[in-house]
């Protein structure tokens, strides 16, 4: 499944619009990686806990979003944006969306 | 003994919300399914561009929102969860519940101007919880927005493709 | 379906399938799961933490202990009577009190029946517990319940443990700061002890009841007085075990080591401690 933050792909086009598909995902990581942060926090530097949960929980938001895709009978998305968002202390949300379409 | 008055709160609270809490997500997932059916022929697409070749619309924008807030025993279990890690399973049906009506509302909104498609939609999501956000309490607000195009009047169907 | 449909045929929308995005797998189990993993590295982690301050403490010398609390003020009464230190003293060295450590004696005026034993080597006994005393052995045993906190550094013990409770609950919930900490060693001067060191307390004690008077005869006064009282008023009982077990403690130690129950007690000149009415 081809998917891309490109409007149009360059030399296909698109047959069919099939319009909004979507996956999201709620997670947080466990609570020794937090004390970790917060260590962390103190000195600087990447926390590696949550960019490794962040790019996971990415990874099933994609997933999620090709999964429909895919049932809506798709074979690429299009326009993809990422949002993410903090639903609770500790805790984050990621969310992509797109266009799915079918390209000739 | 000075424990069994707050114990008993707390399984009040979390049977309330375990209760009403399903009973109204199962009520909201059916009316979501029935109005997204009805809705269908308002085509959306996040995508920027409406089609070229379409005869000359009008346009205005249309947003829809709404703001949820988690029952108490979603919340128990979130903040379990933030201390064990994984997945919150009991938030992610309650964003995607916000999330399909906020694109509900603004589908309405699009159909009461005699629209027919929303173009250029977007979806995004805040955590407007105040003092109680330390403790794990989701207040969420989900908005979409997008452009929908108003077919110019007389012109009902299409000029064939 | 909308009254007109889109003029372009190529564009129409198809609705995605119900629960990619909401699915509902066997959280329960693998909450629970995840559950008692951190529960279990938590318990682990804590009794290290624990193991650690204690050792630490052990290796505190007494002194740092005492200019820790030299500014405390503990006193809030008269100045105990001559009678009532050397007791004190006489018990100290018939229990072994640890040479290193020094004891203060403070008298609190209040009617509260009770006594402790802090950090620096306090010793506090208030007046209510003074005038119900009816043998020299009953204020004897108490003296040696508190010298034997002493001895046995369980002030110092405690305090650790208080800290590395405190430290772990902020740790769990992320609320690491410092006004927590301050506000712990606030409250250190008012330290509980475990029942594992009331029991250890009192054992000390009876030996050197035994040591300095031949038997532990009136020691358990004291727990028959307070069992007759009303548990509510008695702050003793806060900080303190069961006066019913510990008395059934007591009676099961002599018999296991021979110490003889009976022996001649020596009547308490009240006046000089109790001064009221």
């Amino acid at each position: 499944m081809l998917i891309s933050n490109l409007e149009v792909v360059p030399g296909r086009r698109v047959k069919e619009h099939l319009g909004l598909v979507q996956g999201s995902t709620v997670r947080a990581k466990h609570v020794g990686r937090d004390i970790a942060a917060s260590f962390k926090n103190v000195f600087g530097g990447e926390l590696q806990g949550y960019t490794e949960l962040l790019n996971d929980s990415r990874e099933e938001a994609m997933a999620r979003m090709q999964a429909q895709a895919q049932a809506i009978g798709a074979n690429a998305i299009l326009n993809v944006r990422f949002s993410t968002s903090s639903v609770a202390q500790g805790a984050s949300e990621l969310f992509v969306y797109g266009t799915a379409v079918e390209l000739a | 003994m000075q424990f069994i008055g707050p114990l008993v709160l707390f399984s009040i609270l979390m049977l309330c919300g375990l209760i009403f809490g399903s009973i109204a997500e199962k009520r909201h997932y059916q009316s979501i399914r029935q109005r997204e059916r009805a809705l269908v022929g308002i085509l959306t697409y996040p995508q920027r561009l409406p089609p070229p070749q379409l005869p000359a619309p009008t346009t205005a924008l249309v947003v829809g929102s709404v703001v949820i807030s988690a029952d108490y025993f979603k919340r128990f279990i979130a903040v379990l969860r933030m201390l064990v890690g994984g997945r919150l399973d009991t938030y992610e049906t309650l964003l995607d519940r916000a999330r399909r009506e906020a694109i509900l509302r603004m589908k309405e909104q699009a159909e009461q101007l005699g629209a027919q498609s929303v173009f250029n939609m977007k979806l995004q999501t805040a955590a407007i919880a105040g003092r109680s956000a330390r403790a794990g309490t989701a207040c969420l607000e989900v908005v979409a927005y997008g452009t929908a195009l108003i077919p110019p009047h007389g012109l009902s169907q299409p000029p064939t493709t | 379906m909308a009254p007109r449909s889109f003029p372009l045929m190529a564009y129409h929308n198809r609705l995605p399938p119900e629960h990619i995005n909401a699915q509902s797998g066997p959280w329960l189990a693998d909450l629970l799961r995840r559950l008692a993993m951190v529960v279990g590295v938590f318990a682990v982690l804590f009794w290290l933490l624990l193991l650690l301050l204690t050792e630490l403490t052990r290796l505190t010398p007494f002194a740092w202990e005492r200019t820790l609390t030299e500014q405390w003020q503990i006193s809030s009464g008269t100045d105990s009577p001559a009678y009532l230190q050397t007791l004190t003293e006489q018990i100290a060295q018939a229990g072994g009190l640890d040479p290193d450590i020094t004891f203060t004696l403070h008298r609190n005026n209040s009617e509260a029946i009770n006594a402790y034993a802090t950090l620096g080597g306090h010793i506090v006994i208030f007046d209510g517990l003074l005038c119900k005393m009816n043998s020299e052995q009953a204020l004897a045993f108490v003296l040696a319940h508190e010298l034997a906190h002493l001895h046995l550094r369980h002030p110092i013990r405690s305090a650790a443990q208080q800290l590395g409770l405190s430290l772990s609950v902020a740790l769990l919930f992320g609320q690491s700061n410092a006004g927590q900490l301050a506000g712990l060693s606030g409250s250190l001067a008012l330290l509980s002890y475990s029942r594992e060191f009331e029991r250890e307390a009192d054992a000390w004690a009876y030996q050197a009841l035994l040591r300095h008077y031949g038997h532990i005869n009136g020691s358990g006064d004291l727990f028959e007085m307070i069992s007759e009282q009303d548990a509510q008023t008695l702050s003793w009982l806060t900080t303190h075990p069961h006066s019913d077990h510990r008395q059934q403690r007591r009676l099961k130690l002599a018999e296991q080591h021979n110490w003889p129950t009976a022996g001649q007690l020596t009547p308490l000149k009240v006046g000089l401690l109790c001064n009221r009415d």
